[in-house]
């Protein structure tokens, strides 16, 4: 038996109504898969940019501010440490590399970061990709994404600037503390790639700050022989867990605080969850309401053509033939919606993609995976099931009362 | 059960049928046959006036409507006593029907409707069936076989409907009206199809028609007045 080319007259005869059905479904279908993909891009996107943030230590306040600040260099206030803190732990064992960060200033919208050459090379597992590391506190090197050349100098601003260089009103910029570029990191996937990283000792200076040393001497990096400036934020590779969790609770309470950004992030992962639980249960919901609305038409359409299966049956089709006619159209419908609206939420969640990726700094990977399929599979068994209801209402009824239009 | 072209057409029992619609002070008998028979291979013609139950006969008769009391039966098999399905198995096997609203697929090509009862049972229609497709709309004197059947004429949706009925090679030919939407010319070419059909396969024709010329070709009238029938014997 072949229904289809039946099938297929019908789709075409009645292809607005189906045009209509199917692009409804298919939306649904792409809400859903939009939410699920977006809120695992995120979650992934943002677990992959902490992940050379072992433990962080600041001064005691709000752990979920350190973790953005230090990770995602969300602009805030943080609380200093003293330069006590960076001696305590340079005496400490397990540590691979640790690094103070300040923030602050800014280069044309764009974060000016004081650290150390090891957070620069992460412990000298990372080189630049052109040019090469600062060695003096005029130098500076960039993030793959900031727009300066090697060789061109930088005049930082305490706090904001325009993104076109033109003064904000009461703009304070260190002039006489001019950078040169010296090079250039290859690109991460995080914040920091719009990021300008100078020497700290560069940062402490053009604010007045003690800078580590003699004035003579014009040396960078740890470690210090005098007093420096404060920090906000001390980034520490532990050796093992066991050292990250043994420094973590060196450093936890009284004058600082040190936190494991992953816990931190588990934390935002949590409410995160329940933001997308709620627009997963509305695309859900919209998913129901829209099968209903297609059960509706179905059954419409089915009732219109009662008179074409009575004659269907009048002539002999088996049962199974008239089943199929109504219920594999419907299917056809359901499944090359499930089709499209997977294509459509990809769509769709590449561009969201691209569009947080620039705003949150981190990259974001649009990808449909198992979850999305099992969800878009889920809704094109649901169709098909509920399109076993008019398939089977098709047989029932007598054929004469059809064959008569009543 | 596969069917087979040659096989003979059984001949036909009525008894007692009784086609009765509504209950009770609103029961109308549409049909009262005490008797009738229909010898295998017959030709013969219903006639009687408007709403007298004719098409109401050959729906009982082909099993699309199952009587109130009574028995239907063709060769060993009482039509009265079989279920829904089985009746439509029956009539796929056995039954050609041409409707008098021809009901048609509308959707479809005329070739695609005349293809449709052999989509019942094939994947794929090989050429054979589709040479044969085209041949019997040939015969009805279609020529735009590729032309959806909702944008034909009415005359021409009768002779598409003529084509689907012939080609399964049903043992048993049921036609309402078959000439009423046609020209003389073509009431001719049709009739004589019909009785060529039947005559080549062995099969029982039966066919509602006002039509003289016709009437004159087949053999015995069943003159139903009212829903009755009077008691026919007919020969082949
Ligand atoms: N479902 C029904 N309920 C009640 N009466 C019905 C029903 N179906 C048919 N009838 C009646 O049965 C009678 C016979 O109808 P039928 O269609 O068999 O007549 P007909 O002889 O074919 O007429 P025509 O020559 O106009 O086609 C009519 O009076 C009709 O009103
Ligand atoms: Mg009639």
């Amino acid at each position: 038996m072949n229904p289809f080319p039946l099938i297929g007259a019908e789709l075409r005869r009645s292809w607005p109504g189906a045009l209509a059905l199917f692009a409804v479904m298919a939306f649904a279908i792409a809400m859903g898969v939009t939410v699920i993909a977006q809120e695992r891009a995120l979650r992934q996107g943002s677990a992959r940019a902490a992940d050379d943030f072992d433990l962080l230590i600041g001064a005691p306040g709000s752990e979920t501010q350190l973790v953005l600040t230090g990770v995602y260099l969300q602009e805030s206030a943080l609380p200093l440490m003293p330069d006590t803190v960076w001696s305590e732990l340079a005496r400490r064992n397990g540590v691979t590399w640790a690094a103070p960060l300040v923030f602050g200033d800014t280069w044309r919208g764009r974060p000016v970061i004081g650290t150390t050459a090891d957070f620069v090379t992460r412990g000298g597992k990372r080189t630049p990709e052109a040019g090469r590391l600062f060695q003096a506190d005029h130098e500076a090197v960039v993030g793959s994404d900031v727009p300066l050349a090697i060789g061109a100098g930088v005049v930082t601003s305490h706090g904001h600037s325009r993104d076109d260089g033109r003064a904000l009103p009461g703009e304070a910029r260190h002039e006489g503390h001019e950078l040169i570029v010296v090079g250039r990191m290859p690109r991460t996937g995080t914040p920091y790639d719009r990021a300008i990283l100078a020497p700290i000792e560069a940062v402490w200076e053009a604010h007045g700050l003690a800078r580590g040393r003699p004035d003579r001497d014009a040396r960078i990096g740890p470690p210090w022989p005098e007093a420096t400036g404060d920090a906000p934020v001390i980034v520490v590779k532990a050796a093992s867990v066991a050292d990250a969790y043994r420094l973590r609770a060196a450093f936890r309470g009284g004058r600082t605080m040190a936190v494991f950004p992953a816990e931190v992030l588990v934390q935002l992962y949590g409410a995160l969850a329940d933001v997308k639980a709620v627009m997963a249960a509305m695309a859900l919901a919209t998913q129901a309401l829209v099968f209903v609305s297609v059960l509706v038409c179905v059954f419409a359409l089915a009732s219109a053509r009662r008179r074409d299966i009575a004659v269907l049956r009048a002539i002999g089709a088996p049962r199974a033939f008239v089943f199929a006619v109504v219920w594999l159209g419907v299917c056809l419908l359901v499944c090359a919606a499930a089709l499209a609206g997977i294509a459509m939420g990809y769509v769709a969640t590449a561009g969201a993609s691209a569009l947080l990726s620039e705003r949150f700094g981190f990259m974001l990977n649009a990808r449909i995976g198992p979850d999305e399929w099992a969800m878009t599979a889920l809704a094109a068994v649901l169709g098909a099931l509920l399109a076993l209801v008019p398939a089977a209402a098709a047989y029932r009824g007598s054929v004469v009362t059809g064959l008569r239009g009543g | 059960m596969p069917i087979s072209a040659s096989s003979e057409a059984p001949p036909l029992t009525v008894h007692d049928l009784r086609l009765v619609y509504g209950r009770g002070r609103d029961a109308t008998t549409v049909l009262d046959v005490p008797a009738l028979s229909i010898a295998a291979g017959a030709q013969l013609s219903v006639s009687g006036p408007s709403g007298s139950g004719k098409t109401s006969l050959l729906h009982v008769l082909t099993g699309i409507e199952r009587p109130t009391t009574g028995l239907i039966c063709w060769g060993s098999v009482d039509l009265a006593t079989l279920g829904e399905g089985a009746r439509d198995a029956w009539r796929r096997r056995n039954v050609g029907l041409v409707f008098q609203d021809f009901h048609l697929a509308p959707q479809l090509s005329a070739l695609e409707n005349v293809l449709l009862p052999l989509r019942f049972d094939h994947w794929r229609l090989g050429a054979a069936q589709r040479d044969r497709a085209q041949d019997l709309l040939d015969a009805v004197g279609l020529a735009e076989p590729k032309r959806r059947a909702g944008v034909l004429s009415r005359g021409e949706q009768q002779r598409v409907a003529i084509a689907r009925a012939l080609i399964r090679d049903p043992r048993i030919l049921a036609a309402d009206e078959p000439t009423a939407s046609l020209d003389a010319e073509n009431r001719a070419v049709v009739a004589d199809l019909l009785l060529a059909a039947a005559r080549r396969s062995g099969a029982t024709l039966l066919v509602v028609t006002h039509d003289a010329a016709l009437l004159g070709r087949l053999g015995s009238v069943i003159r139903i007045a009212n829903g009755s029938v009077a008691p026919v014997e007919a020969a082949a």
